[in-house]
């Protein structure tokens, strides 16, 4: 199957399984073998075409329907109930406190695993650890719905757009204060990280532009979750910012911000270091900031021309981008043939580094190998297991080997993890305990295959568990073939071909894909 | 769970005793002799190994809401909105004093066992929170570009060959850059009991940490790191269940961490640098309250935390530094907070500190932009651990020489 046919690819460039995995891996969540045979059959122009559907078939979540929009999907009490709530893990134990922020994200979730656009997906999540804000300090979930779907919205779009409006998004301007910032005593947080974080990078502004920049954004408020400029607060005083003086308000600034050169190549310098798992060479960097100068920095068009860029397909990123966690786990999930609850994946990327709506700080998300650690290799290794039915988080929580089994006066169900940063463990044993139970069928897939035999078995589980480049490698291949062999003498089944056919096909196939999921290979793409 | 999955479960903890063994043996090869040896060695000495734990505080802590110049009517002015009042603090001298909530850390001062390094800071300061933390990470001004963390650099220097020992230590979910090593193992863990494979752990350690891609490969990384998990595991999770604290820590998170800092100190498991961090400091708005919960945190857990290793071997050769990446802007802003600002206070805790003042108080009449300036540079902080308390030349982990400071550690 790897051995695709090359005739749809254009311009003389290989489009093989290789490149069409790479593609949708980079631009999606996790390719599925049937994925990348059909994106072969294609062909390359074809494949990205297809990722840019027509913006308007993508349905706006039920969550967000127009009566209670306006006014807010809760009161303001039961908001911050709910928030407290949340944020001290209780939630879990009634469920009527589950807020509307939870069911967007579960929207959100199915969307990254089984929407057409995923590429929207995936650059939703890149402008949601870019433009940050956090339920934390925002404390309303429909303000923080609002914002993400503002950035859904203009997500393939102009940055100017993005950048104009995440200003006035009430979850930013309470995130970072703005709301507060007013012409005696300025707040300068929203000014200092529109330039450092969100435009320019640091080294392209100077201390006074900034103090200057927040006199300009003075009266950029909020009320009733609404933008409000409100005039008696602003500063119409002369401002001097990124070497222009006048009376400068906030629009200006952003205009301003737009202009200087620093800004087109900050935005391609990130958008390649995201898109291709390393930071870019100087000059790659030049070549894609003076492309989104000339094509008003329109994001669409930055990706359509980097996906077709054969450079995008070279040997150092194929395969050695590790891959974040929300859409590892998201990816193991269709590669597995699964549909685990959106609010378990959450949970999942919580203990894996990456909460949606609770970005670490103002910078967002580290990437790379930030996203392994002595803890999450282990813990990516058990999500995967809980994916597959394998892994009780109760026993995960209770360290039996060490500590005495207890039951907690506090948290009756279960021994849960007192900490307020362990809120994801706590949560997938609150579903473990509701009964959920993971519908996988790997025996049907592996039939499906033709995967009779240990080598065969591991040849076909390489190739959908894992990218091509590493697939291939044998010494991947032999390992799982042995895990293979053992799982199934372990089992009693001395022949090779009786595995599919024995009662416990399942179980030593869900154990082989744990195990292949807990690869170090298994964490890139 | 299925049934059938439920005796599959039950066959493999049969199984793992003696995959264990035999992986154990193939996964670390020649480093696992060599780190049974080096910590038999260092089990073996009387004297427990010289110890630190690092705290930071992340966001910017405000000095001036931390050690308070109570006597400065140019302080009080500055800080109409956020200021504490001159009765409120828990006075020093006849100067400064401490916030209100600092009760523990003014017991130590009166003890005689607080270190204040006043006014520490650094040429050109950066007001970026990630650019800041760089610098304090690496002690360098230009950040990552230099290489490693300042802490990964000293175990380069103290442990030449031991480099499969977890020395360094971080208690969180993401690891601080001055932990960040080429060369050293270093683990990061949130929380003991969950710190393991819950299944085939042994197959995946074995197979995780075993082969080895060319140079420079991600997965060379990504191996070592599976290794560093495996060799940790069971001893971090052993050490905190079998602690038996003295004293009840805080609930609040940075209790918790401190108690598996004290634990993971006092038992012997060559943790060298304990890293702690205490989250929340950027206080850009409703200033009072935010930080004054801040500084309650942080004193009761430095407390509890002092109290409990205090007179234990291990817990006397524990020196404690507190750093943040940056003080506040002197006026307050009219949200109720501060601004990112530069100078701030650093302090030294633990039996073997002596206590005193150093550094100078910054002066509030004479600021550059609305900050202060900086009147000792930090890496002078760290070269006075490094020298007078590790025994290392600064020099070779900072990169040049800096005058430690005088009578801190006695």
């Amino acid at each position: 199957m790897l051995a695709a046919p090359a005739a749809a690819a254009g311009a003389g460039e290989a489009w093989t399984a290789r490149e069409a995995e790479h593609l949708l891996n980079r631009a999606g969540f996790g390719a599925t073998q049937a994925e990348v045979e059909a994106a072969v059959r294609r062909g390359r122009e074809a494949t990205i075409a297809g990722l840019f559907p027509d913006p308007a078939r993508t349905p706006k979540p039920e969550i967000l329907g127009a009566k209670t929009l306006p006014l807010g999907l809760e009161s303001p009490e039961a908001r911050l109930r709910n928030v407290e709530a949340r944020r001290e893990g209780y939630s879990r134990m009634q469920p009527d406190l589950i807020s509307p922020l939870n069911m967007y994200g579960d929207w959100w979730i199915e969307r990254m695993r089984a929407s057409e656009d995923p590429l929207r997906e995936r650059m939703t999540i890149f402008w949601h650890g870019h433009f940050v804000s956090s339920i934390k300090e925002v404390g309303d979930s429909h303000e923080m719905i609002e914002q993400v779907q503002f950035l859904r919205d203009n997500a393939l779009g102009r940055f100017e757009v993005l950048v104009r409006g995440i200003g006035r998004t009430p979850a930013m301007l309470t995130y970072l204060n703005n709301n507060e910032n007013v012409k005696d005593h300025p707040n300068e947080n929203w000014a200092r990280e529109l330039f450092e974080l969100f435009s320019l990078g640091d080294g392209n502004y100077t201390e006074t532009d900034i103090k200057e920049a927040a006199r300009a954004f003075t009266g950029w408020s909020d009320a009733e979750s609404r933008f409000l400029f409100e005039r008696v607060v602003h500063d119409y005083g002369r401002k001097q910012v990124l070497g222009r003086s006048g009376n400068l308000d906030g629009d200006m600034i952003v205009d301003l911000a737009l202009e200087q050169e620093a800004c087109a190549r900050f935005m391609a310098a990130k958008l390649l270091h995201h898109l291709e798992g390393a930071p870019a060479a100087q000059e790659r960097v030049e070549d894609y900031a003076a492309f989104l100068r000339s094509h008003e920095m329109d994001i669409g068009q930055f990706l359509r021309r980097l996906f077709a860029d054969p450079a995008f397909y070279r040997e150092e990123i194929v395969g050695r981008r590790i891959v974040p966690p929300i859409e590892w786990v998201v990816g193991s999930a269709r590669k597995l043939g699964i549909a685990p609850p959106g609010q378990m994946v959450q949970n999942m990327g919580d203990v894996l580094g990456q909460r949606l709506f609770w970005p670490p700080s103002v910078k967002g998300w580290e990437p790379d190998m930030a996203w392994i650690t002595t803890a999450t290799m282990m813990y990516r290794s058990n999500m995967a297991g809980i994916l597959l039915g394998l892994v009780s988080v109760d026993g995960l929580i209770r360290d039996a080997e060490f500590e005495q089994p207890r039951m907690d006066a506090e948290m009756p169900m279960m021994g849960a993890l007192k900490k307020s940063r362990n809120n994801g463990l706590n949560q997938l044993a609150y579903i473990q305990h509701t009964g959920w139970q993971p519908q996988v069928a790997l025996v049907e897939q592996a039939r499906k295959a033709m995967a009779v035999g240990d080598a065969r078995v591991a040849a076909w589980m390489a190739v959908e568990l894992l990218s091509v480049e590493v697939s291939l490698d044998s010494g991947v291949r032999n390992a799982i073939a042995a895990f293979v062999a053992r799982e199934r003498e372990a089992e009693g089944i001395t022949e090779q071909a009786q595995l599919l056919g024995h009662a416990q096909a399942e179980a030593v196939l869900r154990r082989t894909a744990h195990f292949v999921l807990s690869l170090p290979e298994a964490q890139l793409n | 769970m299925t049934h059938s999955a439920h005796q599959g479960l039950d066959r493999r903890g049969l199984l793992v005793g003696g995959v264990t063994i035999f992986g154990g043996m193939w996964l670390l090869g020649r480093g696992a002799l060599a780190r049974e040896a080096a910590l038999a060695r260092e089990q073996a000495q009387d004297a427990p190994p010289r110890a630190l734990l690092l705290l930071e505080l992340s966001g910017g802590n405000d000095g001036l809401s931390c050690i308070v110049p109570y006597a400065d009517d140019l302080y009080h002015s500055a800080r109409g909105r956020v200021g504490h009042k001159a009765e409120s603090v828990l006075k020093l001298d006849d100067y400064r004093g401490f916030h209100f909530a600092l009760q523990g850390l003014k017991a130590q001062w009166d003890e005689g066992k607080l270190a204040i390094v006043e006014g520490a800071g650094y040429d050109q300061p950066n007001h970026s929170h990630f650019t800041s933390q760089d610098i304090w990470h690496t002690a360098r001004h230009s950040g990552r570009a230099s290489g490693d963390g300042w802490v990964a650099r000293l175990m380069a220097e103290q442990y030449p060959k031991d480099r499969e020992i977890p020395h360094m230590v971080h208690v969180g979910q993401s690891l601080p850059y001055s932990l960040k090593s080429s060369s050293h193992a270093v683990v990061c863990f949130d929380q003991p009991p969950p710190y393991r494979w819950a299944e085939n752990g042994a197959d995946i350690a074995r197979e995780g940490g075993m082969r080895r891609p060319e140079a420079g490969h991600p997965l060379e990384q990504i191996r070592s790191v599976v290794r560093n998990a495996q060799a940790s595991s069971s001893e971090i999770r052993r050490a905190a269940a079998e602690y038996k604290p003295r004293v009840a820590y805080p609930k609040h998170d940075l209790g918790q961490d401190l108690q598996t800092a004290a634990a993971l100190l006092q038992s012997r498991i060559g943790v060298t640098v304990m890293s702690v961090t205490h989250q929340g400091y950027d206080t850009h708005a409703n200033q009072v309250y935010r930080h004054d919960k801040l500084m309650s945190e942080l004193d009761t857990g430095l407390s509890a935390f002092l109290a409990d290793v205090r007179g234990t071997p291990a817990g006397d050769n524990i020196a404690v530094l507190v750093f943040s990446e940056f003080g506040r802007r002197v006026a307050d802003n009219a949200s109720m907070g501060t601004d990112h600002g530069t100078a701030g206070p650093m302090f030294y805790l633990g039996s073997p500190v002596k206590g005193g003042l150093h550094g100078k108080h910054p002066s509030l009449a004479d600021l550059v932009e609305g900050d202060l300036k900086h009147t000792i540079d930090f890496r002078r902080a760290y070269a006075t651990v490094l020298d007078g308390w590790f025994g290392v030349k600064n020099e070779t982990v900072l990169g040049q020489r800096y005058e430690p400071l005088a009578g801190v550690f006695a």
